[in-house]
């Protein structure tokens, strides 16, 4: 049984966790809307679920704190009652401590956290909230005003006790009663809900390295059948190996597809985080944040919703912090006093695009560039020169931060540049727009799905390599007149624009050749950057199985990782961003 | 004494209470065991399902386990088969409304696979006598 018991348990944590970040953003909008019936409901459900299952599994202290909150949900259910924030503090704490206790549980380190300060506090609360409305029980506000606080919630909706005490069981009882005949016959015709199956994540990776197994397989088998095809072009067999390899292929792509669909789960995982965090965050610092959120449904790579919570968390801290303006400076401003954030997600053919904008103050590109120059990441020459677009993205460089002040937002000690490295991990790219007072736009593009790409295949001196193919606007050929000098640094004019211009062994740093010479120029754009990289051949398009290379550090070399090309040969997968990184360096250099 | 082939409907939207459910059920011999999330779902099982017992949550969205077990007795056919619903804790108002509505039998989380026996064999022996 221990087994059995075990598993019971790991359920035990997914499906808490799952209810618990479910039940974040009502409560956000159950202190927006005041006291909303269904909403109180199914808060009160889900901890009083919570806790029924963690007095099974012996877990005493979520017991306590589920137990101490539920019964101020259920006193607001019942109206005795109503929503403030210093309720909602106490409730969104526990739900916290619940997060923490699971994870103790789900680490297995033995910690036991001391719960009873936050039991108590959250009992005395209820009292308290209990005390205030039998003492007042008409429309006043129940939170004192002494309260250094800035209390924004509407209060307004308390409801006078006697009147409306009717208790949530009676309808309860009628509506069953009236349901006999009619909601039967509509119980009868719902859809059988969607059968569901828990599976590990390390087993679907599996079967998901095995799918690219049998793509790096069926590459090969399509570069053999085609020379094949060539020699022997009237061989019967040869045909019919043919066929049997195009239909190899057509069911490799659609398994891909299906295994690639299996890991991937709504955005909405990460985007239900946010009503919570914008409350947080904006609190503290007076400030009233609208959140709309949008196509939440989107579904993405299950290493998308792992790794874009970060960069969106730092994006939306930032919004808040520096984007948006106090109140009264949004008044002054003829905006409305509240601010608005919007997020959304949507799938743009093989890309989910993910939107963070604020209508704030937008980004003082001035204040960045002084900002920088005091920092000592650009020359004063370059500060000048400088395009509005290199301006913006100065701030995700490292060691820029504009905090002025470490406040308890920003202060955690990560810049945006946090933001870039994180989504170029995801293949991803991050523009940003902005508009004086009318706010900024943070656009994310990230590919659909990681483990497979697109690549464009050269070759450098004698090594091949594959470059990613999103990031690629053209192919060129190139002679050695079209190459100029812009002083020390080569640049090709493609359409009267400049172009800087690296050799790919170069770019690399592989000096073993470093000739300048190339015949082929795959111009590259990465963010607001545009170059081209030199190469002796270009080998054709080939989609590639992407696979880590251990003893390879990805973050610090230009290997994205390595594949197995259809002719059998491991090829490495270049990582253009750090290419990039680095060529921009060798300018300046030069 | 209860028949070990029957088969029972456990009711929770929670999955883990479910498997915690069954695991007690598995232990007390019980084989023959379906699930379902919510009383609507479940109603719409036992319409078309030969079911012997069922074990029911208390709250649940859509339809909570009272509603469920009320439109339950309103068919002709589910008249007679016995309930156990689970609550979390003692609460008089809810026992009584149970009660009155005429659950077989009620049983308070947490509970172990003995006590779990016990509300069980109470249950078919006052059918037995009938």
């Amino acid at each position: 049984m221990p087994d059995e018991m075990e598993e019971i348990i790991a359920e035990f944590i997914t499906e808490s966790e799952e209810t618990l970040d479910k039940i974040d953003p009502l409560f956000i909008e159950l202190e927006a809307n005041g006291d909303d019936k269904e909403i109180l409901n199914r808060l009160f459900r889900s901890v009083h679920t919570i806790k029924g299952a963690a007095g099974f599994l012996g877990f005493q202290s979520m017991v306590d704190v589920s137990h101490s909150a539920e019964n101020i949900m259920k006193k607001l259910r019942e109206g005795d009652i109503t929503v403030s924030r210093r309720l909602m503090d106490v409730v969104l704490k526990s739900v916290d401590m619940l997060r923490l206790l699971l994870k103790h549980v789900k680490d297995k380190d033995g910690v036991q956290e001391n719960t009873t300060p936050l039991v108590q506090e959250l009992n005395y609360a209820l009292d308290e909230a209990l005390a205030a409305s039998s003492s007042e029980p008409s429309s006043l506000p129940a939170t004192p005003i002494a309260s250094a606080e800035p209390t924004a919630i509407p209060i307004e909706r308390q409801k006078t006790t006697a009147a409306t005490m009717p208790g949530p069981v009676i309808p309860a009882v009628h509506d069953a009663v009236a349901a006999e005949s009619g909601q039967q016959g509509e119980t009868a015709v719902r859809p059988e809900s969607l059968q569901t199956l828990r599976v590990e994540v390390n087993k679907i990776d599996k079967v998901m390295d095995l799918t690219g197994e049998v793509v790096l397989v069926r590459n090969r088998l399509l570069n053999i059948v085609n020379r094949l095809e060539h020699q022997y072009s009237d061989d019967h067999d040869v045909q019919s190996l043919l066929e049997a390899v195009s239909f190899l292929d057509l069911i490799t792509s659609d398994m891909q597809l299906g295994v690639m669909k299996m890991r991937m789960q709504p955005i909405a995982k990460v985007f239900s985080k946010f009503p919570r965090l914008v409350r947080d965050l904006a609190g503290p610092l007076g400030k009233y944040v609208d959140l709309k959120v949008a196509g939440e449904d989107t579904e993405v790579d299950k290493s998308v919703i792992e790794q874009i919570g970060d960069p969106m968390v730092h994006i939306i801290r930032n919004a808040i912090d520096h984007g948006l303006e106090l109140p009264k400076d949004r008044v002054a401003k003829g905006k409305s006093e509240k601010g608005t954030i919007s997020i959304s997600a949507s799938q743009r053919g093989n890309q989910i695009v993910v939107e963070v904008s604020d209508d704030g103050r937008g980004i003082d590109l001035e204040k960045v560039k002084v900002k920088a120059l005091q920092k000592k990441l650009i020359t004063e020459e370059e500060a000048i020169r400088m395009t509005d677009e290199a301006a913006i993205n100065l701030i995700f460089l490292p060691g820029f931060s504009t905090a002025e002040v470490a406040t308890e937002l920003s202060g955690r000690g990560v810049g945006m540049d946090v933001v870039k490295t994180n989504i170029s991990r995801l293949n991803g790219t991050v523009e940003i727009a902005t508009h004086k007072d009318k706010g900024s736009t943070f656009t994310i593009h990230i590919p659909l799905t990681l483990a497979i790409i697109q690549t464009l295949m050269v070759r450098s001196v004698n090594a091949h390599y594959a470059i990613p193919l999103a990031p690629v606007e053209e192919t060129l050929t190139v002679s050695e007149s079209d190459i100029s000098d812009m002083g020390g640094t080569k640049a090709l004019i493609i359409r009267g624009k400049v172009y800087p211009l690296f050799t790919l062994s170069s770019a690399i740093g592989d000096v073993r050749d470093a000739k300048t010479g190339c015949k082929y120029a795959v111009v590259v754009a990465i963010g607001d950057k545009r170059f081209c990289i030199g190469v002796d051949e270009l080998l054709g398009q080939e989609e590639v199985v992407i696979k880590t290379v251990s003893g390879i550090n990805t973050g610090s070399s230009f290997i994205l990782g390595a594949t197995i090309t259809g002719d059998g040969k491991v090829v490495f997968i270049l990582d253009l961003a750090a290419i990039s990184k680095n060529a921009y360096n060798l300018v300046h250099v030069s | 004494m209860p028949d070990y082939k029957m088969k029972i409907l456990v009711v929770d939207d929670f999955s883990t209470m479910r498997r915690i459910v069954k695991n007690v059920l598995k232990q007390l011999g019980f084989e023959n065991i379906d699930e379902a999330e919510d009383g609507a779902q479940a109603l719409a099982k036992l319409k078309s399902g030969n079911y012997g017992f069922v074990v029911t949550d208390w709250n649940m969205p859509n339809m909570d386990g009272l509603d469920f077990f009320k439109a339950s007795r309103a068919e002709p056919n589910l008249k007679e088969l016995p309930f156990l619903m689970v609550t979390a804790e003692a609460e008089k108002e809810k026992v009584i409304l149970a009660i009155q509505a005429g659950v077989n039998n009620y049983i308070v989380k947490p509970f172990t696979a003995e006590v779990f026996k016990e509300k069980m064999d109470r249950i078919f022996e006052k059918l037995g006598k009938k």
